[in-house]
């Protein structure tokens, strides 16, 4: 994978760390992703994802206070930095620029297709 | 709220596999979801499994190295290097290590060569499963006796009814025909083969795929008078076996005699074929010779080939098995019958029949070794393990002040692991040498032919070895060890514990259970194998030879034994039908007066010449033996077993049917042994055989006998010219018998003093280090006057009560296994309770030299320096 390609799994989690904004955590992200997608998603698919945008530096993270609720377990906060926020971007211009460039006529057929 | 409905183990899971450092917030995710499952009653339990297996990932998983920052290599060179230099410094104990499993390897390699090997056995061909040789059940009053040889047009029919049956074919195996008939000779100008061969039909080698070097299995034996030779055969009698095909060679089998043309060569047979053969002669040929004997042939009644079917398909055989049954009822001659089809690579190792079932046979054997080879895996492991574990002990000093260094429990560990599986590894590699040192010696006394193929399989299984023995045995004292606290061990405040010690008396007494274990067998079985060498059999063994006789000595009967009785040195000459210890042939058709009609027993027909009681020493009780003054051809001599399941009184001179026919009884011998003393003694009718005797029995004086031997093989060539002359000690023929026992005698005594060494070893090792441990104790002792038989005592006691107890529980049940050996034995040795006092006597007396010797070492030691030390 090119640096400026996302997966779609990939795509998905830092668009969900991006809408939580300050309360992006493991389950928290799963939590939303479920309710919004209706996908159910395995913690471990996400922990292996989440460690490896990390790693490509689209994501940073660092462990919260603890909570009752969890088992006396703290938290592990993530959010977008700088370069995430920018491949974000890239991504959906790169969709929207996809989807610009189909001529009206077959998009209607794919809607009517997929309809 | 830390929920107490949560299950713990998969958290435990977790943090054994998990990278710590993400570890804490996976683990409150997972409790958050189940919290959310739970509320939703949504199998919280199994999605937090499913949940915490799925988390096994590459970047979630901790690293297998025990430090990412670390150079791995670099660790792994110092581990090595310092269990090498640890070695070095315990000699004694690494020597005994490595001794001990080397020779424990050593054994369960041969063993599992040998297994493995066993497995192999007549699978050689091609869809072997499809494979199947029909038996016959026959209803014999109160058991059914399974018959190997059915009637000849069975084959035929089932391969034209039964569309099961692919193929179909009729064989006379080459070990029928030479029992009875003595063996084949082939001929071609001057040169003169003795060899061995079936008679079979066109479909032998579509059935039996061994591999054809010239000819096609579909044409090889179509015609009459053709004949499929082996390729070492054809290079025999053609130096190559290229130019075979085509040629004519004449046969030669008792006064029976044909030319017959090579339709085809084959590869010679493999070592994993029960069936050896060099040649395949064609059914139709059988025929001729059949008629000649006056066999009717056509006679359902009458069995004599095997018959072997392949199946089109794998399910086949349950149907076959019905339609078979159905099939007996066609045939009023065989409908009281049944027709068993039975795989025929399963007869090797389930070879017997009990009832009309195949039953287990030789596999037993295999199962037994097999499990052997694993105690004594078992042993030299254990040994291994309590020595590592004692040596460690030893060590706290060294662990205490790495610990206190810093060094992280996982390294210290992995330093346990290297070290021992770096000992399994030597002693791997020593066994594997001893493997191929031992081998050929194997090979002769298994009769194999066994070799060590280095496939990716058994480097595998090697590896597996050698860490799976590694792990746990270097597992305990590295978890145990590098788990102590560091200041208790400092400030010496460790005593080993309870635990430990019971686990290492244990293991003792589990080494010792099982080698006392097997010395008591081994005796056993020793002395069953010697009763069976000593016990008469009725009949004259030692001094009494046979050999095949020939057409040219039948031809000229009367001049050849005339000739062969004026040979100083020979005693008696007769002519003997079948062999004394196998197949015999048995009749049901006796009847006499006063016999139940319901009464269907057998009686062995053991036919020969008019001297053959005088030429085997038989003991003759009432009346008299044959002679050639009279007309025998309606006399009989019956055996005692056979008077008394008659029931008979004053039995000589008393007349009985068989096949309609009046017979006389004129003589009664003593019961002689004519089957292995598995079976008990049946009832024997001994008859003249007017008809060409197939071998002949010549008792020798017990001087000289090679030079009568000499002699009896002059006249044999002059008789034959070009034939070799082959002949056999008839008691040898009966040693044949127990050839499988004799190899069990030798390899359970081979094995149990296997064990008896390995044990010592392991004691050995565990005395060395009490007494270490004591050394000091001991000194101080002696210099407040301890004298030497005290401190043998005081060192062999706990050792001595280990080695009873072991004694204790393992004699009663040796007992248990080698009487339930014996009762396969219709005839068997008494069990004593000497052989198990000396078993355990055995097994002490090494015990206390083991022991007595080391504390005799340090009973003459110089206290000084015992209090010095340390």
């Amino acid at each position: 994978m090119g640096k400026h390609n996302l997966g779609e799994f990939e795509e998905i989690v830092m668009l969900t760390v991006a809408i939580l904004g300050n309360d992006a955590y493991g389950f928290g992200i799963i939590d939303e992703m479920e309710k919004r997608l209706k996908r159910s998603v395995s913690i471990g698919a996400l922990q292996q994802v989440l460690k490896r945008l990390e790693q490509k530096g689209y994501l940073k993270s660092e462990l919260g206070e603890a909570t009752g609720i969890r088992g006396g377990k703290r938290k592990r906060y993530f959010h977008l930095t700088n370069s995430g926020k920018e491949i974000l971007k890239q991504t959906k211009e790169q969709r929207l620029g996809l989807w610009n460039a189909i001529p009206e006529f077959e998009l209607k057929f794919v809607e009517w297709f997929s309809s | 709220m830390n929920n107490p409905r949560i299950p713990k183990w998969p958290f435990r899971l977790l943090r054994w596999f998990c990278d710590p450092e993400i570890a804490e917030d996976i683990e409150g995710d997972l409790k958050e979801r189940y919290e959310r499952h739970y509320t939703q009653k949504k199998f919280s339990n199994w999605r937090l499994v499913r949940d915490v297996v799925f988390l096994f990932r590459p970047g979630i998983i901790r690293s297998i190295m025990s430090s990412q920052n670390h150079n791995y290599a670099g660790i792994m060179r110092y581990h090595v290097k310092f269990a090498l230099r640890n070695f070095h410094r315990q000699k004694l104990a690494f020597l005994i290590n490595v001794i001990g499993l080397a020779s424990g390897l050593t054994c369960a390699m041969l063993i599992y060569l040998w297994v493995s090997d066993e497995w192999q056995v007549d699978k050689l061909f091609e869809d072997d499963e499809l494979i199947y040789q029909v038996m016959m059940n026959d209803p014999n009053g109160n058991s059914i006796q399974t018959m190997t040889y059915t009637p000849h047009l069975l084959a035929r029919s089932l391969a034209a009814e039964i569309q099961e049956v692919d193929h179909a074919i009729a064989m006379i195996p080459s070990e029928l025909s030479s029992d009875f008939l003595g063996d084949f000779t082939l001929t071609l100008d001057d040169k003169k083969i003795k060899a061995g061969g079936h008679f079979s039909e066109s479909d032998f080698f579509n059935i039996f795929s061994y591999e054809l070097l010239a000819g096609h299995a579909d044409d090889v034996l179509k015609q009459p008078n053709t004949i499929v030779i082996s390729r070492s055969l054809a290079e025999k009698l053609y130096q190559e076996y290229g130019s075979a095909l085509g040629k004519s060679i004449t046969w030669n089998l008792a006064s029976f005699n044909g030319e017959a043309m090579i339709t085809g060569v084959f590869e010679d047979i493999p070592a994993s074929s029960t069936s050896q053969f060099d040649f395949v002669l064609d059914f139709d040929t059988w025929y001729e010779v059949a008629k000649e004997m006056q066999l009717d042939v056509n006679n359902w009644g009458n069995h004599t080939p095997a018959t072997f079917v392949k199946l089109h398909q794998e399910n086949d055989v349950n149907s076959l098995s019905k339609k078979l049954s159905a099939f007996t009822e066609t045939q009023p001659k065989i409908a009281d019958k049944q027709l068993l089809p039975v795989q025929y690579s399963s007869l090797y190792l389930y070879g017997k029949f009990k009832d009309g079932q195949q039953m287990p046979g030789r596999i037993k054997q295999v199962q037994t070794f097999g499990i052997i080879g694993l105690l004594i895996l078992i042993i030299a492991g254990i040994n291994f393990m309590n020595l590592s574990t004692a040596r460690a002990s030893k060590r706290m000093k060294e662990i205490g002040i790495k610990k206190a260094l810093g060094i992280r429990r996982r390294s210290l560990t992995n330093q346990f692991l290297v070290e021992s599986i770096l000992i399994v590894f030597i002693a791997t590699a020593v066994s594997l040498m001893m493997v191929h040192l031992l081998l050929p010696s194997f090979n002769l006394f298994t009769e194999k032919e066994l070799v060590i193929n280095y496939d990716p399989v058994l480097v595998l299984q090697l590896l597996g070895i050698v860490f799976g023995i590694g792990f746990l045995a270097g597992g305990y004292p590295a978890l145990y060890l590098s788990g102590l606290d560091t200041l208790a061990i400092l400030k010496n405040k460790l005593r080993t514990s309870y635990g430990e010690i019971w686990l290492r008396k244990g293991l003792v007494v589990f080494q010792f259970l099982i080698t006392t274990l097997l010395i008591s067998t081994a005796l056993v079985i020793y002395h069953q194998i010697s009763y069976i060498q000593s016990k008469s059999l009725g009949y004259e063994g030692e001094q009494v030879i046979y050999f095949s006789s020939t057409e040219n000595i039948a031809n000229q009967k009367s001049a050849f034994y005339a000739e062969l009785r004026q040979i100083p040195g020979v005693v008696e000459v007769s002519g003997m039908a079948g062999n004394l210890s196998g197949i015999h042939s048995a009749t049901s058709d006796f009847s006499w007066e006063g016999k139940d009609p319901e009464f269907n027993i057998d009686f062995i027909q053991f036919q020969g010449d008019f001297r053959l009681a005088e030429t085997l020493n038989l003991n003759l009780l009432d009346g008299r033996t044959f002679s050639s003054e009279y007309n025998e051809k309606r006399n009989i001599i019956f055996n005692e077993t056979a008077i008394k399941v008659m029931g008979l009184k004053e039995p000589v001179g008393q007349s009985i049917k068989l096949w309609g026919m009046n017979y006389k009884i004129v003589g009664v011998v003593q019961d002689f042994h004519l089957e292995s003393l598995y079976e008990t003694i049946k009832p024997v009718a001994m008859m003249i055989d007017y008809s060409t005797l197939y071998r002949l029995v010549v008792k020798l004086e017990g001087e000289n006998q090679l030079a009568t031997i000499n002699q009896i093989e002059d006249l044999f060539q002059s008789f034959n010219p070009g034939t070799s002359f082959d002949f056999q000690f008839l008691d040898q023929e009966y040693q044949n018998l127990y050839t499988s026992e004799r190899r069990v005698a030798t390899l359970s005594r081979l094995f149990s003093s296997l064990a008896v060494i390995i044990s010592c070893l392991g004691l050995l090792g565990l005395v060395i280090f009490t007494i270490q441990n004591q050394y000091k104790e001991i000194g101080i002792r002696i210099i407040f006057g301890l004298n030497s038989s005290g401190v043998v005592i005081l060192l062999s006691k706990s050792f001595f009560n280990l080695v009873l107890i072991a004694m204790l529980i393992a004699l009663p049940l040796g007992y248990f296994l080698a009487h339930g050996w014996l009762q396969q034995f219709a005839y068997h040795t008494e069990l004593k309770v000497w052989m198990f006092g000396l078993a355990g006597l055995i097994s002490l007396l090494i015990a206390m030299i083991t022991i007595g010797s080391q504390a005799l070492r340090v009973a003459h030691m110089n206290p000084t320096e015992a209090i010095k030390y340390e």
